[in-house]
């Protein structure tokens, strides 16, 4: 079945084609939100909420991009949503979540690990994520599209409705400031350090 | 400080390229399975927004929006009796220091037919 009559199909409602759907673009989908949310769990919550998207508005869906395009573009903003409503969260329920009955910390944030890093670039990878989640919002999803889903320039343009350059400028000063993050975290590791 | 300088800037170009090679995480098994009762779920609720409309937290606040507005109905109603009997409070005062009636020493010396 190609593109056009998956499509087809969803428009009339097919149930098949949608479980097709799913079981093509899933890794894709799951993957892009776990580099954005950089949690498993949250992860397949955001691809069920893609999921759940396509569905209800695939009619909107002009076919002027690719779809996977399309995909990407739902991903990352249900990502970014993701993550926004977390952070309301947190900042909630910081006072009664800190500390535990006896003022220890419960919450201590982990480090993420990417299941797909190779083993001898675990630690390296754990502590890039970390970096990477301080970065502004389009610098994250560009770094993220770029390094995990390894999306062309180009793609990214396409799926954050960008110019080639804007991307280019975009991953130029994300990497920029993952080097100065990463310098910062270097220099008070040294000074920490007898 | 040199040998340090060189140190971190080896160490933060290999964190940098530590994502160099990784592989695409694979979607938990029977995604399908788990994304499909959650559709039948949030459709039998109306959505997102039918979800929404019916979340605790939403039904306290209008709860608190009615109290608070009914308080503030009372206390000001209150307030207008409060203000209303001063004000017959303080005309009977202003009544009774500029009496309108007739004073009634010019009554001792009247002439009673």
């Amino acid at each position: 079945m190609n593109e056009l009559e998956l499509i087809q199909q969803l428009r009339a409602g097919d149930e098949q084609a949608f479980k097709s759907l799913v079981a093509n673009y899933q890794d894709m989908v799951y993957n892009t939100a776990l580099g954005v949310v950089q949690n498993s769990e949250d992860a397949e919550d955001v691809a069920q909420e893609v999921f759940i998207q396509v569905y209800r508005s695939i009619d909107q869906f002009k076919g002027d991009a690719r779809l996977s395009t399309w995909i990407y573009r739902i991903t990352t903003t249900k990502a970014l949503d993701h993550i926004r409503s977390r952070r309301r969260k947190k900042r909630f329920a910081f006072i009664t979540s800190l500390f535990g009955p006896n003022d220890e910390l419960v919450h201590e944030p982990v480090d993420f690990q990417h299941p797909g890093v190779a083993l001898d670039r675990k630690e390296q990878a754990a502590l890039l994520f970390r970096m990477i989640e301080q970065l502004p919002e389009n610098q994250k999803v560009a770094f993220t599209l770029h390094k995990t889903e390894d999306l062309s320039y180009q793609e990214i343009a396409e799926v954050m409705n960008l110019s080639v350059s804007a991307v280019e400028s975009l991953l130029f000063r994300a990497r920029q400031n993952l080097r100065k993050l990463l310098e910062k975290h270097y220099q008070q590791n040294n000074s920490q350090d007898p | 400080m040199s040998t340090e300088f060189n140190n971190n800037s080896r160490r933060i170009e290999d964190v940098l390229d530590s994502l160099e090679g990784i592989q695409r995480a694979k979607a938990p098994d029977f995604m399908y399975t788990r994304l499909k009762s959650r559709m039948e779920k949030e459709f039998d609720q109306g959505g997102p927004l039918g979800r929404w409309l019916t979340r605790p937290v939403l039904a306290l606040s209008i709860a608190a929006i009615v109290l608070i507005m009914n308080a503030t109905t009372v206390l000001k109603m209150w307030k207008q009796n409060t203000s209303a009997n001063n004000t017959t409070e303080s005309a009977q005062v202003a009544a009774a220091d500029y009496p309108v009636n007739v004073y009634p020493v010019y009554n001792e010396n009247s002439v009673e037919p």
